[in-house]
């Protein structure tokens, strides 16, 4: 069966990145479980929520294969005693399927240059990325639907 | 619960299944940008009566969500 792993650390952790990386390696492999891809990282977040006075972390994650789902409790438990991670979570791979994230990377609009009187006021900039996401997001929809009906996989 | 006047006509929901129609079967919950189409303003998530998602899919849905509040992806409230 294959998994997947997401974990955050708190800033403060950011220059051993690596290191908790190979210790979670060792944890999952000292199981019995076999990494098929290397981590990914989604990289410096703000979290939705503070979580111990904090605000950013570091987020990770990386998919594995464990054929003794009873090691499972074990790689938890290994996971919550480790301080360096703030938190984690294992999930079934079929549950998530494919990231559907790939479709997001395309957000970047041309901008337009109209005035530079306007643009040398320096209330519009904080005025315009109000109103910009909400059609985005609705655009974005679209698209991802339009993408989906394509390629249904 | 007890509404006083309770003639107002449920809003109408669409017929379909948004995941169903476009055969969906896996929910990633790091994906915080679709996951907020099922959750309103105040971040609380929409009934199914609302976005006219099936039983098997709105429990998907809100698994996903779940799994992204507590991995501080998706925030419980917003005021």
């Amino acid at each position: 069966m294959e998994y997947e792993l997401l974990f955050f650390t708190s800033l403060a952790n950011e220059e051993r990145i690596p290191e908790i990386k190979r210790e979670i390696e060792e944890i999952i492999i000292g199981r019995g479980g076999k990494i098929s891809a290397d981590f990914s990282d989604i990289g410096k977040r703000k979290f939705a929520h503070p979580i111990k006075k904090q605000t950013h972390g570091f987020f990770s994650f990386c998919r594995f294969t464990l054929e003794e789902k009873e090691n499972l409790t074990e790689i938890n438990r290994r996971m919550v005693l480790n301080d360096k991670v703030m938190r984690h979570l294992i999930v079934r791979a079929d549950e998530i399927g494919k990231p559907m994230s790939e479709q997001k990377v395309r957000e970047e609009k041309p901008e337009e240059k109209v005035n530079k009187k306007t643009e040398a006021r320096p209330k519009e900039p904080a005025v315009a990325p109000e109103t910009k996401p909400k059609v985005e997001i609705s655009d974005l929809d679209e698209k991802l639907t339009e993408i989906l009906e394509e390629n249904p996989e | 619960m007890n509404r006083p006047n309770n003639n107002q006509p449920t809003p109408a929901a669409p017929k379909n299944c948004f995941f169903c129609a476009n055969n969906i079967n896996a929910i990633d919950y790091k994906d915080t940008l679709f996951l907020r189409r099922f959750m309103n303003s105040h971040a609380k998530i929409v009934s199914p009566r609302r976005t006219g998602n099936c039983a098997k899919h709105q429990r998907m849905v809100t698994n996903a969500i779940k799994r992204a509040r507590t991995m501080a992806l998706l925030s419980y409230t917003i005021k």
